[in-house]
């Protein structure tokens, strides 16, 4: 074992890891749950965070990578009582069936969102191309994210 | 990967004598992308090499000079007159593993389906390794076996040159795959340039359907002088084939992966020729 400290959504922490630790493997240690193990190969996305504004997949980083860094999970966006609209969205739209897929697909769009609030259909796409979802067929996920862009109503792109 | 320590490092110097002191033992870690693609189970100390200062795209006057651990992403959202890469970065893999993935560890350890060093041959790059003195490499040299095989203990890769494409120069890029994390079954770069209604200049590189990426050099000097044709192009590159050793990837076979990539080439080739036609505003 061997001390790291990151900033882990929005709290300075330090943690004891093993060097061959993935990112995930830590977080879901520690009881951060939400970030998904789907394919532990990088292909689908369901254990996206944030590290340093940009969506990363847990499953391939190692959590020393993490060290010095700022790390923001699904933990940290909303929860049941206080949602992300992000979180309200996606249920509002259906986009949720088995939600396996829903966290690392809020966390990619909020990294998106974070860096261009007025993200158009195609940043989506570009951006969300490393998450796969096996239920909805993707057409309400876009939907979805596309009424949390600055500019859903102006273009009309939302439903 | 079978690490049983890491560093973090936070200069090149500290990083350096991290890497001479432990020799074999160490692993530089950039991304850290491909490590799930090696196979190696012998103790390792992970040396996290992105916090070195190696980050950035410098304009160098005749060429862009990118820092090793540049991200996809950043190769992306590069732009700047005669940068090409970021259509390549926009057919690499998804958007987590261009935030995490560097230009530095997409080159020194080349699998038949990596992706960059398509285009950096095709676009005479020059590699520079820091060890106790810095030195350069061409691209065809750097390519020319196992990348890392060129690194001594201590050694690290700190930029990549790529040069700007001229005004009168076009490139073509296809990669052929199925998903986006899907490997590709062919990938081939061209770039060509033109002067008074001639090729001044083509060059041309394939890659995942061959063991190991190369330039088409019979291919190259066939079309260099000539008129930028269809036809031109499409016998030069039937007429350049000698010698290739054909490897289909992922289940396709060497016959259809020579085939594959013999239509990617004409098609590589003319996208070149129509871009650098268009840039120079003359009739084909
Ligand atoms: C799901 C998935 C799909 C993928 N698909 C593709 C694909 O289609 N095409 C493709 O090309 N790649 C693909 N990759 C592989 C991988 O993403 C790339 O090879 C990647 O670019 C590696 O970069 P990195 O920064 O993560 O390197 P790392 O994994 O950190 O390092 C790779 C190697 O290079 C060494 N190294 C890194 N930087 C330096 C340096 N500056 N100096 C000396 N040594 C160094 C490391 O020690 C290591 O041996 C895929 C990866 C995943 C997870
Ligand atoms: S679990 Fe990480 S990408 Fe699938
Ligand atoms: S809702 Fe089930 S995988 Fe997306």
């Amino acid at each position: 074992m061997k001390k790291i400290e990151f900033t882990l959504n929005g709290a300075l922490r330090q943690f004891d890891i093993e060097p061959d630790e993935t990112l995930i493997d830590l977080l879901r240690r520690i009881g951060l749950t939400g970030t998904k193990r789907g394919c532990d190969t990088g292909m689908c996305g369901s254990c996206a965070v944030v590290m340093d504004g940009r969506a990363v997949n847990a499953c391939i980083l190692f959590a020393f990578q993490a060290a010095g860094r700022t790390i923001d999970t699904i933990e940290g966006v909303g929860d049941f009582d206080q949602p992300h609209p992000l979180q309200v969205a996606m249920a509002d739209a259906g986009a949720v069936q088995c939600g396996f897929c829903t966290p690392g697909i809020v966390m990619t769009a909020k990294a998106l969102l974070d860096e261009k609030p007025d993200a158009d259909e195609e940043d989506f796409r570009q951006h969300l191309d490393g998450n796969l979802c096996r239920c909805t067929g993707y057409v309400k996920i876009k939907e979805a994210l596309l009424s949390c862009s600055a500019n859903a109503t102006a273009s009309g792109e939302a439903s | 990967m079978n690490y049983v320590d890491f560093k973090i490092p936070t200069s090149l110097a500290e990083a350096r004598a991290i890497l001479t002191e432990l020799g074999d033992q160490a692993m530089p870690v950039a991304g850290s992308t491909l490590h799930v693609f090696l196979r190696d189970e012998s103790p390792k100390v992970g040396v996290d090499i992105s916090r070195l200062g190696l980050g950035e795209i410098a304009d160098a006057g005749d060429h862009y000079a990118i820092g090793a651990t540049t991200t996809v992403a950043d190769l992306h959202a590069f732009s700047a007159p005669g940068w090409v890469l970021n259509r390549v970065a926009e057919a690499f893999v998804t958007q987590p593993i261009r935030n995490m993935a560097t230009v530095g560890g997409s080159v020194v350890r080349v699998f038949p389906w990596s992706d960059w060093p398509i285009p950096l041959l095709a676009l005479d790059a020059e590699f520079v390794i820091t060890g106790d003195q810095e030195r350069v490499m061409s691209a065809k040299d750097f390519f020319a076996r196992q990348p890392f095989h060129h690194l001594q203990p201590g050694d690290i890769l700190t930029s990549v040159r790529v040069p700007k494409m001229p005004a009168n120069a076009g490139f073509g890029y296809f990669k052929e795959r199925r998903t986006t994390t899907d490997f590709s079954r062919c990938t081939v770069a061209a770039c060509v340039s033109i002067e008074e209604g001639t090729l001044a200049d083509a060059r041309i590189a394939i890659g995942a359907a061959v063991p190991m990426p190369i330039r088409m050099g019979a291919v190259e000097e066939a079309l260099k002088g000539a008129k930028p044709s269809a036809a031109k192009i499409e016998t030069a590159v039937l007429n350049g084939l000698e010698g290739v050793r054909w490897k289909g990837l992922h289940g396709i076979s060497d016959d259809y992966a020579r085939h594959l990539t013999v239509v990617r080439m004409v098609d590589a080739l003319q996208a070149a020729c129509d871009e650098a036609t268009a840039q120079t505003g003359e009739q084909k």
